[in-house]
């Protein structure tokens, strides 16, 4: 289940033991094979990019367009139906297939990378004669019908008399108390604290993380920005990109990637596994990121030799397996050449 | 069974009120803040359910109210009256001015503790028993 609402409602987290593991301290890890899970990679503010439209076509190609895996039957605790076959006209067909692109797009639609969000200082009344009315804070919300769980009101009343803005964490405690998201606990799962996290992501389970984060927090909530860097990382450490492919989370991962500097494993993945489009699509994106322009070259091989000369982190696999790939290219070409002098 | 008030027929005009009723449990008390006319039982039929007041605070020390604000608005439009709980809770959230009540029992809570009550031993019967409550 866990599928994430399509309204992105901003609202964060609470005291909890994990506490001091929120509190991630940015330093650059020593060991430059192994990124520390606490290091963000880079400090520019990702929504500036993220939501640019060439940026988001590009991470709409590259994420891919595989039916079936998107619309596998996910085991997630809901009952699973047997296919229905229909016998339908070739008409009926395009347009069934029409219902199902616009299925497909909501399904594939992007968890937005922002930058955490800035805790809530504001505070509405300052009454000292309430001092000491009661040994305990009230937390008052405004349950009106039809309003956006951001824009709630949630204000916490304190035993000193003040009464101010709810933190992100009781705002979004309180929303889910009194309306409830499909998917999301009161609390945050422990799932998400360290040592489970990385249990989770030894065992595999990059998309399943992905999806609960996805449900359980907001995109700029500083634990939804560790759980998915974290998984990002250790998916590019693996080199496990397939997993993604034709999910959600593959376009956020690749900006995350390449805003990083960290796309060549993911390059050399698309070009070991012959998806030159793909990997000419990751360079432009390289390219719109970090110089804001698009390439000059329209050619798709010249763009990817240029990258691998020019700014490539880890140009010796590069340059052996572009190598690799263009004699395979020159060898098929060839093959098919024959075959056609051969049939005429 | 339970009756809709706001089903019911009123020839005579009967006052509304906001006010708290108790539900919840023996020894737990959760009160939902209904729109009711005043002469109706506190178990009797309720017009509009506009919030809830857990008076119990939870382990973090929090007392959690919910308030239909846009609800409450109309119905005190309406002529609605407020009981003093519901005008306090009010108060203390801003929506209203601070309740002098609110303001007296904070003064009284910091001129002095609440008294403790002392149960004294019985002497050569019983020893004094260990609940608060007596």
């Amino acid at each position: 289940m866990a599928t994430r609402a399509v309204m992105f409602t901003i609202g964060k987290f609470r005291c909890f033991p994990i506490l001091k593991n929120r509190v991630a301290k940015f330093t650059s890890s020593s060991n430059l094979l192994n990124t520390s899970t606490f290091d963000p990679g880079y400090t520019r503010d990702p929504s500036e990019v993220f939501f640019k439209e060439n940026v988001q076509a590009l991470l709409d190609r590259l994420t891919g367009r595989d039916y079936e895996k998107v619309f596998q039957n996910r085991k997630l605790g809901q009952r699973l139906e047997p296919p229905k076959y229909e016998l339908l006209t070739q008409a009926e067909v395009d347009q069934v297939m029409v219902e199902m692109e616009v299925k497909l797009k909501k399904k594939l639609q992007m968890p937005p990378l922002l930058k955490e969000r800035e805790p809530v200082t504001k505070i509405l009344s300052k009454d000292a004669e309430l001092q000491g009315f009661d040994n305990c804070k009230y937390v008052f919300i405004d349950i009106s019908q039809g309003i956006n769980d951001r824009k709630r009101e949630v204000v916490v009343r304190d035993p000193n008399g003040v009464l101010r803005d709810a933190s992100w964490e009781e705002r979004q405690k309180m929303c889910q108390i009194y309306f409830p998201l499909p998917g999301r606990q009161i609390s945050m799962p422990k799932m998400f604290e360290e040592t489970h996290l990385q249990d989770c992501l030894d065992q595999g389970q990059y998309q399943f993380v992905l999806d609960r984060a996805c449900a359980q927090f907001e995109p700029d909530d500083p634990d939804y920005i560790r759980v998915t860097r974290k998984t990002y990382n250790c998916i590019d450490e693996n080199n496990k990109f397939s997993t993604l492919r034709s999910t959600r989370h593959f376009g956020p991962m690749v900006l995350h990637l390449v805003l990083c500097k960290r796309m060549d494993n993911l390059l050399f993945h698309f070009i070991t596994s012959k998806e030159v489009k793909a990997a000419a699509d990751l360079v432009r994106l390289f390219h719109l990121v970090w110089s804001d322009s698009s390439p000059s070259e329209l050619d798709e091989f010249q763009l990817i030799e240029n990258y691998i000369q020019g700014p490539a982190v880890k140009k010796p696999a590069l340059e052996l397996a572009w190598q690799t790939f263009l004699e395979i290219e020159k060898q098929r070409l060839e093959a098919l050449s024959q075959q056609n002098k051969a049939s005429n | 069974m339970i009756i809709m008030a706001s089903a019911l027929p009123t020839f005579t005009k009967i006052a509304k009120v906001i006010r708290l009723n108790r539900h919840g449990c023996t020894n737990r008390p959760f009160y939902h803040i209904v729109v009711q006319k005043t002469k109706d039982n506190q178990d009797g039929p309720v017009i509009e359910q506009v919030g809830s007041f857990d008076a119990m605070p939870n382990n973090k020390n929090e007392k959690l109210v919910a308030l239909n604000f846009e609800r409450i608005q109309y119905w005190l439009s309406q002529g609605a009256k407020l009981s003093d709980p519901v005008a306090q809770l009010l108060g203390l959230s801003g929506f209203l001015p601070n309740h002098p009540r609110t303001i007296i029992q904070a003064w009284k809570n910091r001129r002095e503790p609440p008294r403790e009550r002392k149960i004294e031993a019985i002497k050569g019967i019983a020893p004094p028993l260990d609940n608060p409550k007596l």
